[in-house]
């Protein structure tokens, strides 16, 4: 079942969003609710005490832990 | 209570019969899967195994290891994953597991349902002598994934990596573009289905 709910977001907060979801084609709702399933994803494996990295072209890796 | 869609069947004898496929994979499916299914994958393995020995590379059964049970597990309230069982008459015809955090190779950047895995009952597959008991249940669970790509906004795109015998399907049915094996997944040749694919066989399916 469905819900819904009502979200405050600055200016800033709501330029973003509507560049993401230009960029992805995705429509506000969609683009919140992958923003959740991401987060959670993080977070569940850094739970599990695993480490999330960025690669770059030189594979030079470096750890993200902020999220 | 699991939401569910009304699927159309064909039984052996060509007689209609509705299904169902529900989201979520019940303690009853997975019950099904190890006590209907197991044995029969194991001895469609086992037959393959012999074939190709014999020369006649054979892939029938190539799923038998798939721990159905540990994978609704780990599961559990994720939201990266979607699960589907398709059921006639409350047995089990049908299983698959969608992954919702994967991006396309067609269209880098943009989101995809990633197929992770798609099983059907042994007695549905082409290999079963009897004839198939129901069809098309793999067919109808990828149009399932199409549609909750488009549902999700992903506009039809999905992307999987095929078991080997497997690929002539999703190459020569559904048309998938592919990319090759994928040495980073047990190379296992990865397909993809564009956005324009995947909203054209949702469309033909609508017509038919």
């Amino acid at each position: 079942m469905k819900r819904t709910m009502t979200l405050n977001l600055d200016g800033r907060e709501m330029e973003v969003v509507e560049s993401l979801c230009r960029a992805k084609g995705l429509s506000k709702t969609a683009l919140l609710r992958q923003c959740l399933r991401l987060y959670q994803t993080v977070e569940n494996r850094i739970a599990r005490g695993e480490k999330l990295f960025f690669e770059d072209d030189q594979k030079l890796k470096s750890e993200l832990v902020l999220l | 209570m699991r939401d569910s869609y009304k699927v159309p069947l064909i039984r052996a004898d060509g007689t209609k019969v509705d299904g169902e496929i529900y989201e979520g994979i019940s303690p009853e499916n997975l019950d099904d899967f190890e006590t209907d299914w197991y044995p029969l994958l194991v001895a469609l393995r086992n037959e393959a195994i012999k074939r190709t020995a014999a020369g006649d590379e054979c892939h029938d059964g190539a799923d038998y290891h798939w721990k159905w049970r540990r994978y609704v597990e780990r599961v559990g309230k994720d939201l990266a994953w979607k699960q589907f069982a398709l059921e006639v008459g409350g047995e089990t015809q049908g299983l698959m597991q969608l992954s919702l955090v994967q991006r396309s190779r067609i269209e880098p950047g943009q989101h995809l349902v990633y197929v992770d895995r798609l099983a059907i009952a042994p007695w549905n597959r082409k290999s079963n002598k009897e004839g198939r008991r129901y069809r098309p249940v793999g067919p109808l669970l990828m149009r399932h994934a199409i549609g909750t790509s488009l549902s999700e906004g992903f506009a039809g795109r999905v992307g999987l990596h095929s078991l080997p015998g497997a690929a002539d399907f999703y190459r020569d049915r559904l048309r998938m573009k592919p990319f090759g094996p994928d040495p980073e997944h047990q190379s296992l040749e990865y397909f993809e289905l564009s956005a324009a694919q995947g909203q054209n066989e949702i469309e033909q399916s609508q017509e038919n």
